[in-house]
C-alpha cells in the first residue's frame, strides 16, 4: 500500500547573518521499501512569519556575548507547518535555537525549543571563566544537558533509571505519541524531520522519572562543551575555584528530577537534572 | 541575486533503488534576506533528469554495494553548471565518490585494495606512505578547513602547494586564502565560502621511499575541530610493507593536532592524482570536493 504524507511549510531562519525565508509545499510517498519525495506544488494558506521575533532573539544573544567570546553559529528558526498523512491532519508550530559560542579557551554549544534566554547569562559567565580542564569522575547536570543525555540512554540499560515517552501530540505520521516506557526496539512512533526524509521509528518526548539517590553538592555542568560522543560528555561547569571544562563518561545515573522545558535532542527530550558517574 | 537547482538524489542496493529524492526551487537575496521556495523550473528539472539517467548506469556495476546517485542543474546568475555524482559504499562500508565516467575504473580498483585479508590489528610505527590521491584528504582537513576557518597560517615546506581550484579562482590554502568559490548545498542554504577542488602538488621534493611503511590507499572520512586544531583522519585501507612482507592493517585513526602534519611531512613524488572522494558536510550543508594528490611521505601518525 502506499502511504502519502504531504506538508505544507513557512519558516524564517536565522543563520550566517542572514535571515532565510522558506516557504515549501513537498509530498512523500513510501510504498514497501520505495520511499520517494517531492515538491507538491499544492498551495495552502498559512500565516506569513514577520522577522522581528527571530531577529529580537538574535540581538539579544548578540548583546550577551562579548569579547574574547564570540558566536561560533547561531541559527534560530521560527516556522509554522501544515502535515496531512493517510487522512490525518495537523499543524505545528516550532521554535529552534542551536547557538556554539567560543572563547579562546572552550566552547558552549546551546539547543534549545524556546526562545527563553534566561539561563544564556549564566553559560556566557561561566564560559568566559572556563580555562582549565579538570578530572571528573561524577557530575551534576543542568536540566538542559541532562536533557541531551536522555536520547543516547534511551534503550540502554541503566540501571535504577527509568525513561518513558511522554503523551504529546502526534508523531511524524500524525499517530498520537502515547506514553510508554522506553526499554528496547522497535519504538512505537515515527520521526519525520522533513517530507524529503523517510520517517524513522525513534523515541519521541523523553523524560526520566524522578530518582532519589546520591544527589552530588560538587559541580555543576551547565552547558555542553561539545556534541556528546556516545555517552561521553564534555561540559562547562561551575564550582568551588571557579568555572572549568571536563569529561565525564556517563555510565550511571545516581539521581533524577525531571523538568517540564522541553528540547530538540533527537525526537524531543524534557530537561533532566541528573547526577551521572562512571 | 537569484539561484535555481534541480537535483535528484537516489539511493540504490542489491540493484533496486529504495529512495528518490526530487528538490526543485529557488532563492532570492535582497539586502540581508534570502527568500527560499519550492517551485519547479521547467528546463533545470528536465537537464537534471537527463543527467541521473546516465549516472543510474553506474548503479548496475556495483549491484551488492549501495550507491547513492546525485545529479543536480545549478543556474546563478544566468550561468549554469550541471553534475553528478556516485557514491559507492562497499559491503565492508569503504566508500567512493566517483563520476559517470571513473565509476567503473574507481570500483575495480577498490575490490583490488579489499581482497587482501586483514593481518594487522593496528598500524606499525612506520613512515607513511601516501598513495592514490589520499593524501588530499589529510590536507583537505588540515589546511582546507583551516583556510575556512580563520585559523592561523602554519610553516609548511616550500616545495609544497595546497590550492582549492574554482571557476572563482585558485586560493592558497596553505597561506590561509578563503576558498573563491561560495557554494550552497540546497536552495534553502545560505551559501558560503566552500572547497570546490583541492590540488595538492609538489615542486622539486625530497622523495625517499622507506623500506618499511605503511601505505594509504583509502580513507574513511575525516574532521578538523577547528577549536582544538584536531585534525582526524579515519584510514580504511592500509597495507604494512616491512621485511619483504605486505600485511593489510585493521581500519585505523589519526588524531593529532595540526601542527604535527606539518612537522611530519618527508617527502613527495609525481603529479597529482585524483582521490575517489570527498562528501565534505560543514554547517549542515553537504557538498562534493575534488581531491587531487601526489605520492606523499609522512612520519607514522598514529
Amino acid at each position: 500500500m502506499k502511504e502519502i504524507y504531504r506538508k505544507w511549510g513557512r519558516a524564517i531562519r536565522y543563520e550566517r547573518g542572514r535571515f532565510v525565508r522558506t516557504r515549501e509545499a513537498g509530498e512523500a510517498f513510501e510504498e514497501g521499501m520505495f520511499f520517494e519525495a517531492r515538491p507538491s506544488g499544492i498551495e495552502a494558506a498559512l500565516p506569513e512569519i514577520e522577522r522581528g521575533e527571530v531577529e529580537r532573539v538574535v540581538r539579544e544573544i548578540e548583546s550577551l556575548v562579548a569579547p574574547p567570546l564570540t558566536i561560533d553559529r547561531l541559527i534560530v528558526t521560527r516556522g509554522v507547518a501544515r502535515h496531512e498523512c493517510e487522512g490525518r491532519q495537523w499543524e505545528e508550530e516550532t521554535r529552534r535555537l542551536h547557538l556554539a559560542i567560543a572563547s579562546p579557551w572552550a566552547r558552549a554549544v546551546v539547543d534549545r525549543g524556546d526562545f527563553d534566554l534566561r539561563d544564556l547569562p549564566a553559560i556566557v559567565e561561566a564560559l568566559a571563566g572556563a580555562r582549565s580542564e579538570r578530572p571528573a569522575v561524577r557530575m551534576r547536570l543542568a536540566g538542559s544537558v541532562g536533557a541531551a543525555l536522555l536520547p543516547l540512554m534511551a534503550g540502554r540499560d541503566v540501571p535504577g533509571a527509568v525513561i518513558r515517552q511522554v503523551a504529546r501530540g502526534v508523531d511524524g505520521k500524525g499517530l498520537p505519541v502515547e506514553e510508554c516506557v522506553i526499554v528496547r526496539p522497535p519504538w512505537p512512533n515515527w520521526y519525520r524531520p522533513s517530507y524529503r526524509v523517510r520517517p524513522v521509528r525513534l523515541p519521541l518526548h523523553l523524560r526520566i522519572d524522578p530518582l532519589e539517590g546520591h544527589q552530588s553538592d560538587g559541580p555543576v555542568a551547565v552547558a555542553l562543551a561539545a556534541h556528546p560522543e556516545g555517552a561521553t560528555l564534555r561540559l562547562l561547569c561551575t564550582g568551588p575555584g571557579g568555572p572549568f571544562i571536563a569529561t565525564v563518561t556517563a555510565t550511571r545515573i545516581e539521581s533524577a528530577k525531571p523538568s517540564a522545558r522541553w528540547y530538540p535532542y533527537s525526537g524531543g527530550a524534557f530537561g533532566a537534572e541528573l547526577t551521572v558517574s562512571e | 541575486m537569484r539561484y535555481a537547482l534541480a537535483m535528484r538524489d537516489e539511493l540504490w542496493a542489491g540493484g533496486m533503488c529504495l529512495e528518490s529524492r526530487f528538490e526543485c526551487g529557488g532563492a532570492r537575496a535582497d539586502g540581508d534576506e534570502i527568500d527560499a521556495r519550492d517551485e519547479i523550473d521547467p528546463l533545470l528539472a528536465s537537464i537534471c533528469e537527463r543527467e541521473i539517467e546516465g549516472a543510474r548506469e553506474a548503479a548496475a556495476l556495483a549491484p551488492g554495494a549501495r550507491v547513492r546517485i546525485v545529479a543536480r542543474a545549478e543556474r546563478e546568475e544566468g550561468r549554469e553548471r550541471v553534475s553528478s555524482t556516485i557514491t559507492i559504499t562497499d559491503a565492508a562500508g569503504v566508500s567512493i565518490v566517483t563520476t559517470r565516467e571513473n565509476a567503473g575504473g574507481d570500483l575495480q580498483r577498490l575490490r583490488a585494495a579489499l581482497a587482501r585479508p586483514v593481518e594487522l590489528s593496528a598500524p606499525p610505527k612506520l613512515p607513511m606512505v601516501w598513495r592514490n590521491g589520499s593524501a588530499a584528504i589529510l590536507f583537505h582537513e588540515a589546511a582546507g578547513h583551516p583556510a575556512e576557518h580563520r585559523c592561523t597560517p602554519l610553516v609548511w615546506p616550500s616545495w609544497l602547494r595546497v590550492e582549492d581550484v574554482a571557476e572563482e579562482g585558485r586560493a592558497d590554502l596553505l597561506a590561509g586564502e578563503l576558498p573563491r568559490a561560495v557554494r550552497r548545498e540546497s536552495f534553502r542554504d545560505v551559501p558560503m565560502p566552500r572547497m570546490t577542488s583541492l590540488v595538492v602538488s609538489q615542486d622539486g621534493a625530497p622523495f625517499t621511499l622507506p623500506d618499511e611503511r605503511v601505505e594509504i590507499a583509502y580513507v574513511t572520512d575525516g574532521s578538523f575541530d577547528p577549536f582544538r586544531g584536531i585534525v582526524t583522519v579515519r584510514v580504511a585501507v592500509a597495507e604494512e610493507i616491512a621485511a619483504g612482507r605486505v600485511r593489510r592493517i585493521a581500519p585505523f585513526a589519526i588524531r593529532i593536532v595540526r601542527a604535527r602534519v606539518a612537522e611530519s611531512l618527508l617527502g613527495a613524488a609525481g603529479a597529482p592524482e585524483r582521490y575517489p572522494g570527498v562528501v565534505c558536510s560543514s554547517e549542515g550543508q553537504q557538498l562534493i570536493v575534488g581531491s587531487h594528490a601526489p605520492v606523499v611521505v609522512t612520519a607514522t601518525l598514529t
